[in-house]
């Protein structure tokens, strides 16, 4: 990574460093502050990612053995079946998605958009294409159980959702990540070895 | 909002209608999608419904590309209208928990092999997945060698070497870019998936 340039150099390990960096201790902060104000409950795990799944935080208050990449993965997917959705009854932009089962929930919130320098293949000529083309939105994920109150977990994300917009578009580590292509994610899981050794 | 893509249903709506899924696997960048997209070009007048695409923003899929396709055929007198769900997996190692889920049902498998000398051992990789994903339930497999148009490209009998591939596997020479082979690499699987209903 060259120093303090945003979105320069090849993707390294080091970039995708999500457990332990400030975007992290600001989800840590929303779990602890649901704990502390409302106490219903259990967040198993909160993660950062844009809409191609690429995890730009985490925070737990425990291992539980939740794989954090299906996670990922599987929100980032919610967001994509929003945007067909989007497209087909044109619909606005995606706000909160929420799977819940009888043990578990899972709650999805956009958080707002970053500018990036990536380019893509496709029609230019295509609006949605070119919108991709220069922004990534950003998703809060959420993994808890059935008792945590999401209407109370909406008002915490949105709370520090301005903080984190900020902290990403000034993070050189965090926009090289979102402006990474895919073929260099690819590259780099099999440098690590794996398909969970990084997003 | 986007426009209808389907043009006009077959005329045989009111007959039996039996559904298959067919499922594109295969490494990444090895072409799945395109050949996908292709065939849903071609087979534009038999599309059921609209087209589904959940991909990132760089446009690699990233849960599934879906496209339904329905045909009228016969068996003997009997005459049937299939709906074929044709669906492509994700390719990147990062994606498994999504592929192996679109890939959930399928009556046949079309792995796709990319030809290149360079992808060797992603093939094998993904080969490997794709068995340990299909024994249990013993689903079909018609191999797709891809971009045989490449300068590096292997053979046939090189590919099904290195895959350890049974000498009575079919492997069907694509280039899905231009479309070149797809069309019988289609009727191929649908012949070997009608062979089954054709049993019952």
């Amino acid at each position: 990574m060259a120093s303090g340039v945003i979105g320069v150099g090849a993707l390294s390990g080091d970039q995708v460093n999500h457990k332990d960096n400030e975007l992290s201790s600001l989800l840590r902060r929303v779990i602890d502050e649901y704990r502390r104000n409302f106490g219903t409950g259990s967040i198993e795990v909160i993660l950062l990612i844009d809409e191609d799944a690429k995890i730009l935080a985490t925070a737990s208050l425990c291992d539980m053995g939740t794989s954090i990449y299906d996670l990922g993965v599987l929100s980032a997917a919610l967001f994509g079946i929003a945007a067909e959705g989007q497209e087909r009854f044109g619909c606005e932009d995606f706000n909160t998605c929420l799977v819940t089962w009888r043990d578990r929930q899972i709650f999805t919130q956009s958080i707002g958009v970053v500018k990036v320098e990536a380019q893509i293949k496709g029609n230019e000529n295509n609006i949605t294409a070119e919108r991709r083309k220069k922004e990534r939105v950003l998703i809060v994920t959420a993994l808890t159980d059935e008792r945590v109150n999401i209407g109370l977990m909406r008002v915490k994300m949105k709370e520090v959702a301005d903080e984190i917009l900020k902290l990403v578009s000034n993070s050189p580590p965090a926009m090289r990540l979102l402006s990474a292509k895919e073929e260099e994610i690819e590259a780099l899981v099999k440098t690590l070895g794996g398909e969970t050794a990084i997003n | 909002m986007r426009q209808n893509p389907y043009v006009e249903r077959p005329s045989s709506e009111s007959l039996p209608t039996v559904q298959f899924k067919i499922v594109f696997w295969g490494t990444s960048y090895c072409g799945k999608t395109t050949a996908l997209r292709f065939l849903a070009s071609k087979l534009r007048s038999f599309l059921a419904s609209n087209t589904l695409s959940v991909e990132t923003t760089d446009q690699h899929t990233l849960y599934l590309d879906y496209v339904p396709i329905m045909l009228p055929f016969a068996i003997g007198d009997r005459k049937l209208n299939s709906l074929i769900h044709l669906v492509t997996t994700t390719g990147q190692r990062r994606f498994l928990c999504t592929r192996e889920r679109a890939a959930q049902g399928a009556d046949t498998v079309i792995f796709v092999v990319d030809s290149s000398a360079k992808r060797v051992d992603d093939n094998i990789r993904s080969f490997d997945e794709l068995m340990a994903f299909t024994n249990q339930s013993e689903i079909p497999v018609v191999v797709q060698a891809n971009k045989q148009d490449l300068d590096d490209a292997l053979k046939i009998e090189e590919i099904r070497g290195y895959l350890n591939l049974p000498r009575d596997m079919q492997i069907v020479p694509t280039v899905a870019t231009t479309g070149k082979g797809l069309s019988k690499l289609f009727f191929t699987v649908l012949r070997q998936v009608l062979k089954g209903v054709a049993s019952y």
